[in-house]
């Protein structure tokens, strides 16, 4: 017994031994930050939604004693994280993001000081000057008219700030890292997120093309609050909870049905986008083998998506051989990871 | 001024009945506003349409007592007095038969919006949204959960094939 307490001890302070480089999954509905530390991954996580009320010292202490995660600034309080869903099911009202279709929203006054305590939680200060921190940026949008130059400098001038070295990563070559490491990292790899659609194909790790669509799960959610006249927030937290792709149509109640419609219509429009972009691309290579396309990102989450894809896959013609469609062991965390597996090889080149 | 007042005072001025075409030429407003308008007016009860003329309208009583309300019009003052005063000639007339007075029901008098004064205008103060800086801003409060995974062989064996990988470009 003593022994394994000894051993016990020395795995938990190997635990502690934290390697330095950092991954940070800048997502519209989530922010991640992953860290390697010996033999494990500390994924740290902030819902990127807030939602406002009005300041006093009243609705203060009901929150403290609730546990409740909040930012006060001079007359509001910005209730963060999960409590913001729940608070917006609450009052009947949306959320507020900081980030809209994959980059700063326009729209939001609050977004920058917001999105930055945001990161900052969840990244933590450096642990050393000039710590390498790779981060996720979208690719190029191909139906959108918007490019990503102001979100990505924006971020880095953040992580600077913290005193970080910052370098950006395309979402979709982090999951083909993450991924696809024993495929010599080859292949296409997905990341369905909440305000974009992340596609990139890559060969022995080197990028052949990546874009992004605008349209993913934050746009489901509005065509289906849309539909069904439910409030957003709503709509989201089901569709995180208890939506089954799964289940037969009949059986299916009215939000479900509108959820299944829509993202029969997202793959479709994938897809298409992945099948125009390769017509477009005169540099796509010629696979010695079929290769396999990994999905990562909260919206491939629910249950039955994996099947829903490869179906309609299974039914259009693709350009080239496909070996497999898989799901990312925790899509949610893939992001972080190979953007984490960046940073850590950047750091040992 | 609103629009249904102006409105209901052209009907009057022009003598009681008025066209939608001249009460639109006179206000500037549009014919299809000038009918909507009129349509409320009618429903209010202080217009009425001239039977046998299509879009004319005439002022009813109570859309006269509206405008005696806002003070468009005043209440009657005996026209004879006012002219007489103006015209010498009829003093005669009005010394020797007073009783001939005949008050005029309301006098038509136009009230003009008041001129605007030529001073300096003192610089308003828009007061915008204050934004948010991230000083004034408490995060100490924001904590971010954390889940662990054993994932660290994974990730080593995975920058290992990264690095061989980039090691071999940067050979090329």
């Amino acid at each position: 017994m003593p022994k394994n307490k000894k051993q016990k001890k020395i795995i938990s302070s190997q635990a502690q031994k934290v390697q330095t480089g950092k991954g940070l999954d800048v997502g519209t509905a989530f922010i991640y930050c992953a860290q390697k530390a010996s033999s494990q991954v500390g994924f740290r996580t902030q819902r990127n939604a807030f939602f406002d009320i009005d300041y006093s010292e009243f609705t203060r202490g009901i929150l403290e004693k609730g546990d409740i995660k909040y930012i006060l600034s001079k007359d509001k309080i910005y209730v963060v994280g999960d409590d913001s869903i729940k608070f917006a099911n609450v009052f009947g009202r949306n959320t507020r993001r900081p980030l809209k279709d994959g980059v700063i929203s326009p729209e939001e006054k609050e977004a920058l000081p917001i999105v930055e305590l945001i990161i900052k939680s969840v990244l933590g200060s450096a642990f050393e000057k000039n710590e390498i921190c790779y981060y996720s940026v979208p690719g190029s949008p191909v139906d959108a008219d918007f490019d990503t130059i102001y979100h990505q400098n924006i971020i880095k001038g953040f992580l600077e700030k913290w005193g970080y070295r910052a370098k950006p990563l395309n979402e979709g070559l982090a999951v083909i890292f993450s991924e696809l490491a024993e495929d010599d990292f080859t292949g296409m790899g997905i990341s369905l997120g909440g305000g974009m659609v992340n596609v990139c194909l890559a060969v022995m790790s080197v990028p052949v093309f990546s874009f992004s669509v605008a349209k993913a799960g934050d746009w489901i959610d509005e065509q289906v609050a849309k539909v069904t006249n439910e409030p957003v927030s709503k709509i989201t937290s089901f569709k995180e909870t208890s939506l089954d792709l799964k289940k037969s149509e009949t059986s299916m109640t009215k939000i479900e049905q509108a959820l299944s419609i829509h993202y029969n219509h997202l793959i479709e429009y994938i897809l298409a986008e992945i099948k125009k972009e390769i017509a477009r691309n005169n540099r796509i290579p010629q696979f010695e083998k079929p290769i396999p396309i990994v999905i990562a990102g909260g919206t491939a989450s629910p249950s039955g998506f994996l099947e829903r894809f490869r179906g309609i896959l299974g039914k259009t013609s693709f350009p080239f051989e496909i070996r497999e469609v898989r799901l990312a062991p925790h899509p949610l965390y893939t992001v972080a990871k190979g953007t984490l597996i960046a940073a850590i090889a950047d750091r040992k080149k | 001024m609103n629009s249904e007042l102006e409105i209901l005072k052209k009907i009057w001025e022009n003598n009681g009945g008025t066209h939608i075409h001249l009460l639109s030429n006179q206000t500037g407003f549009g014919i299809d506003y000038t009918r909507y308008i009129c349509n409320c007016l009618f429903k209010k009860g202080e217009i009425k349409p001239i039977k046998g003329k299509r879009d004319w309208y005439r002022i009813t009583t109570q859309g006269k007592k509206e405008l005696k309300l806002y003070g468009v019009i005043k209440p009657g003052i005996p026209r004879k007095i006012r002219t007489c005063s103006l015209r010498s000639q009829n003093l005669d007339s009005l010394r020797y038969k007073p009783h001939n007075l005949k008050l005029s029901k309301v006098e038509k008098v136009v009230y003009y919006l008041p001129k605007r004064l030529k001073t300096k205008p003192k610089k308003l103060e828009i007061k915008t949204a204050e934004e948010v800086g991230p000083k004034e801003l408490k995060s100490n409060l924001v904590v971010a959960e954390e889940k662990r995974l054993n994932w660290g062989k994974k990730i080593e064996k995975a920058v290992a094939f990264l690095i061989k990988r980039s090691n071999q470009y940067a050979k090329k």
